[in-house]
């Protein structure tokens, strides 16, 4: 039991350092579509795989970490906020789809890429008071599927390629 | 690495996007007015038809908003991520530019009027 859990401990600590540094090899790829605030997100790459060789405690563990971590280093304070929400509304969403078994990763991480931008336009939306912002719908259901699905390919083939051993509890 | 019921989360995501998409497209036409509201009060309302630099200064942030062409963009701001000053100029209904550190919010409206804050 003891040693179980200090092996998770460790797990999540591994997990949000990796997760921590695809933030930060994002931040350096100058990367843009006009449309502020799109990226691709490969640190949920890091969070998918938690979230398939664990559970949603540990991917929420090690999202929440990196979130807070990486806006204290170097996003600031406001993006974290933006980062949380939908980080844990996608989180949430891809935990309920895995869990129904009829998706593959591909689909789970297609739809938390989704919510993720969902989430992260509602914060915004309340923080400047204006509804208005929900114009960027369409474009965030677009690029969030985009992004989620590369996301989920990339993620699909790490964990077939990882030792099955290395993630085991 | 696909599954059949991915197939259909995909179609419902796209239609849902494209139904959006055609809606927020409708609604978007070329506007008149620019109107700016800072932490969630009015600012000003300026003509889109007249070029015009405006600043907005707190104690501490500044952000610069410049009308050219019938065109509106940031063209500065301190604000720690510059995320305002990326985007592309705007001029249609609807359209907005935030700055979020700031609580800036920069959108285009038709046929309201402006005041004489600008000239």
């Amino acid at each position: 039991m003891m040693a179980s859990q200090a092996k998770r401990i460790s797990f999540i600590a591994l997990l949000a350092t990796l997760a921590l540094i695809f933030s930060y090899v994002e931040m350096l790829i100058p990367f843009s579509f006009g449309i502020p605030g799109i990226k691709i997100g490969i640190a949920n790459v890091v969070i998918l795989i938690a979230l398939y060789s664990y559970d949603f405690k540990t991917a929420f563990s090690v999202n929440f970490i990196r979130i807070i971590v990486a806006g204290l280093l170097f996003n600031g304070f406001f993006a974290a906020i933006y980062s949380l929400a939908g980080g844990i509304i996608s989180l949430v969403i891809m935990s309920l789809l895995k869990k129904t078994d009829k998706f593959s990763i591909v689909g789970v991480s297609a739809c938390g890429g989704v919510f993720h931008n969902l989430g992260q336009i509602t914060i915004a939306a309340i923080i400047v008071q204006s509804p208005k912002l929900f114009l960027y719908f369409p474009v965030l259901i677009f690029s969030g599927l985009a992004t989620g699905i590369a996301v989920g390919i990339i993620s699909y083939l790490i964990l077939n390629n990882l030792p099955k051993d290395l993630l085991q509890q | 690495m696909f599954k059949k019921a991915d197939i259909y989360l995909y179609i419902i995501l796209i239609v849902i996007g494209l139904f959006t998409s055609y809606y927020v497209s409708s609604l978007n036409t070329p506007g008149t007015t620019v109107k700016i509201t800072v932490d969630g009060e009015l600012y000003g309302n300026y003509s889109l038809d007249t070029n015009n630099n405006i600043t907005i200064e707190t104690e501490t942030n500044y952000n610069v908003i410049v009308i050219e062409d019938g065109y509106v963009y940031m063209l500065d701001a301190n604000c720690p991520n510059k995320i305002c000053m990326k985007h592309s100029p705007i001029n249609k209904t609807g359209e907005s530019i935030v700055c979020l550190p700031h609580k800036v919010l920069i959108e285009i409206t038709g046929g309201e009027e402006y005041d004489g804050i600008s000239s």
